[in-house]
């Protein structure tokens, strides 16, 4: 029972930990692609639609991860 | 190294004469001569960084199995491979986060003005510029065995303008920045007395 309860806690705690910093993350990567937009608007180049793509690919692989944590913690 | 690389020179490197680029405050018939970023020896540092964290999770695996610490009696398969997921998506994230702050910190050099585009971090972003004509002073600085033997240091340049100094740093040649803009700005003071405006 000890040992029931101490998995529990630690896997709540890492379930916990896990979804606030994919949450953070989620956040931090919509602020990259507002980020490249404007950059991109300041300054236009060849790799620019690139650098969007891949914030783009960013943000929903971490969409992804967060949905992942809640589904299989 | 040549003082004026090839012009094919991608947009995407330190150093490029005739970008192939426009940008946001562009004038008709302004064009761009050269474009710099930071010298790639100086992103060097987060480069082995990013390197580095790609070994954490096996290296923190192998710890454990030393240390004969059985991680499965506390986090299940599914918590390892989430955590191993998110340890790399991290890891991506910090490094596209330095590269693109690498790649959107430029200076531009045109036809008309000089242009620094600054972006710090996630929510800042700065374009100054001062005209060819407001130029007072340019002048380049290598300071370190390292900047000279890679030649990359700043190039500060003093204006007239509203920001009266506008400092390029770690760019590579700086001396060769330097002449490239003292061309442009003559050219340019002859071009005014060519129509006979004052400055």
């Amino acid at each position: 029972m000890e040992n029931f309860t101490q998995f529990l806690t630690v896997q709540f705690g890492v379930k916990a930990f896990l979804i606030l910093f994919v949450v953070f993350y989620l956040v931090y990567s919509v602020l990259i692609i507002r980020q490249v937009q404007l950059m991109e608007e300041a300054f236009t180049t060849k790799l620019a639609p690139v650098l969007k793509f891949i914030s783009i690919v960013n943000a929903g692989v971490a969409a992804a991860l967060f949905f992942l944590t809640i589904g299989i913690l | 190294m040549p003082p004026f690389p090839n012009p094919q020179t991608p947009s995407s490197s330190a150093f490029v004469v005739d970008p192939a680029i426009s940008f946001e405050t562009q004038q008709e018939g302004e064009k761009a001569v050269l474009l710099l970023r930071a010298h790639l020896i100086t992103q060097v540092p987060w480069i082995l960084l990013v390197f580095l964290m790609l070994f954490v999770p096996p290296l923190v695996s192998a710890a454990l199995s030393i240390l004969s610490v059985n991680v499965g009696a506390f986090l299940t398969g599914r918590a390892v491979l989430v955590l191993f997921l998110f340890w790399y998506l991290f890891t991506f994230g910090f490094a596209f986060e330095q590269f693109i702050k690498w790649f959107f910190n430029i200076y531009l050099l045109t036809s008309e003005r000089i242009v620094d585009f600054d972006f710090y971090g996630v929510l800042y972003k700065g374009i100054s510029d001062a005209r060819l004509s407001q130029i007072e002073d340019v002048s380049a600085k290598t300071l370190g065995a390292i900047p000279t033997f890679f030649n990359y240091g700043n190039v500060l340049v003093q204006t007239a303008a509203e920001q009266n100094e506008f400092e390029f740093e770690r760019v590579p040649d700086p001396d060769a920045v330097v002449k490239i803009i003292a061309k442009a700005t003559q050219g340019e003071e002859e071009e005014q007395e060519a129509k006979g405006v004052v400055t």
